[in-house]
């Protein structure tokens, strides 16, 4: 009797918390610690040089420069890999411009994140928009891992650092290569066989961030 | 009674828990599931692909076929290992694999290649030169640190049955740069700790002597000084692969920009085939969730705001 009451509690404990049932090394943050980490909102004091270019003289709101920023990293996102060869430092400009569309969502969706805040674990209302704004915010913590930052990095200098890197490789000469079908093919066969992989192993690795999201969503 | 009663209770309970818990796990694992089902199918179309691509005569060209092959052992055990729910196994295989696809597709020459060589230094800002060489330092942390953990993988996996180890050696063979003896001897050195585990399964895959060749040379100096040592025949010369050399030197009269240009063009490739690639992946899955998604999430929020969210706008304001 003793030892059924003792398989039944751990079957139940098992349930409730399923993610012990994977080694995780580090341990997930709460929702609220998540919530933290998405940040305040401010303006950029200052934006790298070529930026301003971009922007141009009439366009100097942030609500101006947000608009024209995420159209154009949005449009550097969808480019081919052939264009990302012909002008290796865009992929960098749309990082920067990523901050910024990020710091945009976050001024857009502040005062709903605090009414999730404030009725959270009770309600979860504007629960889409926060998934959506944790989801954003690894993205840019990735991005920013790949050239040595986190999310203490303020977004002046992440922006900065995207760009003198972006200008760096725009100074490079472009050199067309001559390079055999054969070889093409398998370029192109490499890169599927590389996003299949990288795909269904970042599913697995989100798991636990999925758990989270379905946490908020589903409360 | 009394037992019979708690019984019960007991059963009740178990029952409520399963009836509010399941749903959310069913569904956690039928994404998984589906996501695993093509990822098979997937990688089995691009097998069959690469199958039945004309033999060609290049060297090139069969390393890349044979490196490629080489990978199938470990994507088939990764699937074994999914299927058996050893989901950890299978992630760490797949970093590997990961890793391994990158190196293979780094080694196939690019239609546009970008020369930095011409790029006169010296007219770079100092403040830019400072950011160049910083990030430069950065990703070189980053890159030991994942080797480190790639390393770790490796060893669990070799616990499971497949010798990644010895994958890479046949990549390395085929003349494809990957993971090297040197590299592992690295991790080893620098992690003192799980240096017996590395080392046992490493031997099995690896030449022994030529692992404990490195790894004797590597103790006998210290870790860091050799890395000290590189440093200062870097700095001699003005530059390092791996060392970055100091505002300083990069302004003298002695310093080697040509060098220095292949180096950063190597970072450039990196950038492209690293990290960044699946972090900007995730960007514009989210970017493009704002055109399509918001004005649907819009409707549902103001749908469940029943009035009390009234002068609510998008911004919030």
């Amino acid at each position: 009797m003793f030892m059924q009451k003792k398989i039944i509690i751990i079957f139940v404990f098992l349930i409730t918390f399923p993610s012990i049932l994977y080694s995780e090394t580090d341990k997930p943050l709460s929702v609220e610690e998540e919530i933290k980490l998405l940040g305040i909102y401010s303006e950029p004091i200052k934006y790298p040089d070529g930026m301003i270019e971009f922007f141009g003289s009439a366009c100097k709101s942030f609500t101006c420069r947000a608009d024209k920023a995420t159209k154009n990293m949005a449009l550097t996102f969808k480019r081919s890999k052939l264009y990302h060869q012909r002008k290796p430092g865009h992929q960098l400009y749309a990082l920067a411009m990523f901050e910024i569309f990020y710091l945009d969502q976050l001024k857009k969706k502040e005062k709903r994140i605090e009414k999730f805040i404030l009725k959270w674990p009770k309600k979860n209302n504007h629960s889409k928009e926060v998934v959506s704004l944790i989801k954003l915010n690894k993205s840019k913590e990735k991005m920013r891992k790949s050239l040595g930052m986190d999310l203490n990095t303020s977004v002046e200098e992440a922006m900065e650092r995207y760009w003198i890197m972006g200008d760096f490789l725009q100074k490079g000469e472009i050199k067309k290569v001559k390079i055999s079908k054969d070889i093409k093919k398998r370029e192109k066969l490499l890169a599927k066989y590389k996003k299949a992989v990288a795909s269904f192993n970042s599913k697995l690795k989100d798991k636990e961030n999925q758990d989270l999201y379905n946490k908020i969503e589903n409360k | 009674m009394i037992l019979k009663l708690q019984n019960k209770k007991v059963f009740i309970l178990l029952v409520l828990t399963l009836i509010f818990y399941l749903p959310n796990l069913v569904k956690g694992d039928e994404d998984l599931e589906k996501s695993y089902k093509n990822f098979v199918k997937e990688t089995n179309k691009i097998r069959s692909q690469l199958n039945s691509l004309p033999n060609s005569t290049s060297n090139q060209t069969l390393a890349i076929d044979e490196a490629i092959k080489e990978m199938d052992r470990a994507v088939e055990f990764a699937q074994e290992n999914f299927e058996t729910k050893n989901f950890e196994i299978t992630e760490k295989t797949l970093n590997f694999v990961d890793r391994s696809l990158t190196d293979i597709n780094n080694s196939v020459p690019k239609e546009f290649a970008n020369d930095l060589t011409g790029i006169d230094m010296s007219k770079l800002k100092e403040e830019e030169l400072k950011e160049i060489s910083q990030v430069s330092m950065d990703m070189k942390n980053n890159k030991k640190e994942k080797l480190t953990s790639l390393v770790k993988d490796m060893t669990e996996v070799d616990k499971q049955g497949l010798n990644l180890f010895e994958v890479s050696k046949n990549i390395n063979n085929l003349g494809v740069k990957t993971l090297n003896v040197k590299d592992i001897v690295n991790t080893v050195v620098e992690n003192p700790s799980f240096k017996s585990e590395i080392i046992e399964s490493a031997k099995k895959g690896l030449s022994p002597e030529e692992l404990i060749e490195q790894l004797e040379e590597a103790e006998k100096l210290g870790i860091a000084e050799s890395t000290k040592n590189v440093s200062e025949a870097a700095m001699a010369s003005g530059f390092s692969k791996d060392v970055m050399p100091s505002l300083e030197t990069m302004k003298s009269d002695f310093f080697d920009a040509d060098a220095h240009n292949a180096a950063m063009a190597e970072m450039a490739a990196e950038i492209q085939a690293g990290g960044i690639g699946e972090g900007m992946g995730a960007a514009e899955a989210a970017a493009s969730y704002s055109e399509a998604d918001r004005d649907s999430q819009k409707a549902k929020s103001e749908a469940d705001c029943t009035g009390s969210c009234a002068g609510d706008t998008e911004s919030g304001d």
